[in-house]
């Protein structure tokens, strides 16, 4: 069958596939969803196929995975997560998956009940066992990671509550290793998202039922890095509201014209995300606050990567591996319900120059 | 009345970072308000050495620096004299360190 838009058997084809995959009906109307309850006394929750955030289809399916851990958690169900589904993950998914459970077994204690099977898929039970996510749920370590697996051996996993890179040392004096020249950038950058967490990320309560406590919840920020193929991947993830929320509050004067200027909510978070890289440069009083996201940006312009950032129902993509840089921001139907920061910094010119110096 | 050296990563931390004394150990507010102001209210002349130092990021930089004229109201000028920063890794940090500074008296 040809892939192309003249041919109707592949446009009928691609209509039924769509169908099939948002869950409409021949009529237009949508089928209801499969009951996630399989036994009364533990909800099987299933998790979905592709842990990630950047795929529409992907996205819904895993923020409502996530969406219904929280909520059974917090009407004090015993839950069991079903991972033999899962097939691919990405670190933007998994980190929310591993910061959510945190949080939710930090805020409810002994009183949370969450257990897990274990993945059917083998990296993927070997992703889940480097990054902490089965010694968090309490399932034992039955495989056996070595440095053959290459997607998995080599990230590390961190997680704090105030501006202590110090606990991430071990990855950080790593990344100082493969980066001998820009690595001081990286943990600037790093550093920074720390600071923004703390300092902003948590200054409304998320509005869900585990968030009892506020405004004494817990600041806290989880980091995953990875060094491979000369290639270093950072992704720091925190639980606040998120950008678009913060920013009205913390940099009112800044942004009150997208509040006023009647535009929907996703383009006007979008322009939030947008707005959120320059403000701090002109307001007299605070003009020495704000500068975070533009050192996090600073880094991948610098160092000719990539930076990804996630924050509420959008997403801000900076690519400057070639000439030109390219920029994109995205809205999505789902909020992720904190915010999420990819890095993609290529090691090699870093460490060529590095020799250099030498 | 002598030169007094503040080196950064081993008297203070491999990982100075965060803003207030609040959001963690080794913060901008806590380097400036428990090493540089005595340093500079005991010596005519401090000096700050941030080699070895794993990453200054803006928000520590600005507070323990510029909050030096912000908050506890010494003159730009005066810093000049008294204050000498020394990077031979990363040279652009001094010039962020005075730009800090300049910016927070205007």
């Amino acid at each position: 069958m040809k892939r192309n838009r003249w041919n109707i058997e592949y446009r009928k084809w691609q209509r039924t596939t769509i169908a099939k995959r948002l869950k409409i009906k021949k009529d237009g109307s949508r089928r209801k969803a499969k009951p996630i309850v399989a036994n009364e006394k533990r909800k099987r929750l299933y998790a979905p196929e592709s842990l990630n955030i950047f795929n529409r289809f992907n996205r819904r399916e895993t923020v409502e995975f996530i969406e219904q851990i929280r909520n059974h958690s917090a009407l004090g169900y015993a839950i069991l997560l079903d991972f033999t589904r899962v097939k691919t993950v990405y670190s933007c998914g998994t980190i929310l998956l591993l910061a959510e459970i945190d949080r939710i077994q930090r805020i409810l204690g002994e009183k949370a009940d969450i257990k897990s099977t274990y993945p059917k898929d083998e990296i993927v039970e070997k992703s889940f066992q480097q990054i902490g996510l089965l010694k968090l749920l309490n399932k034992a370590h039955r495989v056996s990671i070595t440095e053959e697996d290459r997607n998995v051996f080599y990230w590390r996993y961190s997680t704090g509550s105030c501006v202590s890179p110090g606990t991430a040392d071990e990855m950080l004096t790593g990344i100082k290793k493969e980066l001998p020249v820009g690595y001081q950038k990286v943990v600037a950058g790093i550093e920074e998202a720390m600071t923004n967490s703390v300092h902003h990320a948590y200054i409304l309560s998320r509005g869900d039922k585990l968030d009892t406590n506020f405004p004494n919840t817990p600041k806290r920020w989880w980091l995953f890095a990875q060094i491979m193929d000369k290639q270093l991947h950072i992704v720091i993830c925190d639980l606040g509201i998120g950008i678009p929320e913060t920013l009205p509050r913390v940099w009112k004067e800044q942004v009150g014209d997208l509040l006023t200027a009647g535009l929907n909510k996703k383009e006007r978070n979008k322009l939030m995300l947008e707005r959120s890289f320059v403000v701090g440069r002109t307001r007299t009083d605070q003009k020495h606050r704000g500068k975070g996201l533009k050192d996090i940006r600073k880094a991948a312009e610098q160092l000719g990567g990539q930076l990804r950032l996630h924050s509420d129902d959008v997403c801000a993509s900076f690519d400057y591996r070639g000439t030109a840089p390219m920029i994109s921001y995205n809205g999505f139907n789902q909020s992720i319900m904190g915010t999420v920061i990819q890095w993609s910094i290529p090691l090699k010119t870093g460490q060529d120059d590095g020799r250099k110096n030498d | 009345m002598g030169v007094k050296m503040i080196n950064v990563s081993t008297q203070f931390s491999r990982y100075p970072a965060g803003r207030y004394r609040t959001d963690g150990e080794f913060t901008g507010e806590v380097f400036r308000e428990d090493f540089l102001i005595p340093a500079l209210n005991s010596n005519q002349k401090v000096e700050v050495l941030l080699d070895g130092g794993m990453g200054y990021g803006s928000s520590f930089l600005e507070e323990a620096f510029g909050g030096l004229v912000r908050v506890n109201h010494i003159q730009p000028a005066e810093l000049r004299k008294k204050l000498f920063v020394i990077s031979q890794e990363d040279p652009s940090l001094v010039e962020e360190i005075w730009r800090y500074i300049d910016e927070s008296d205007k």
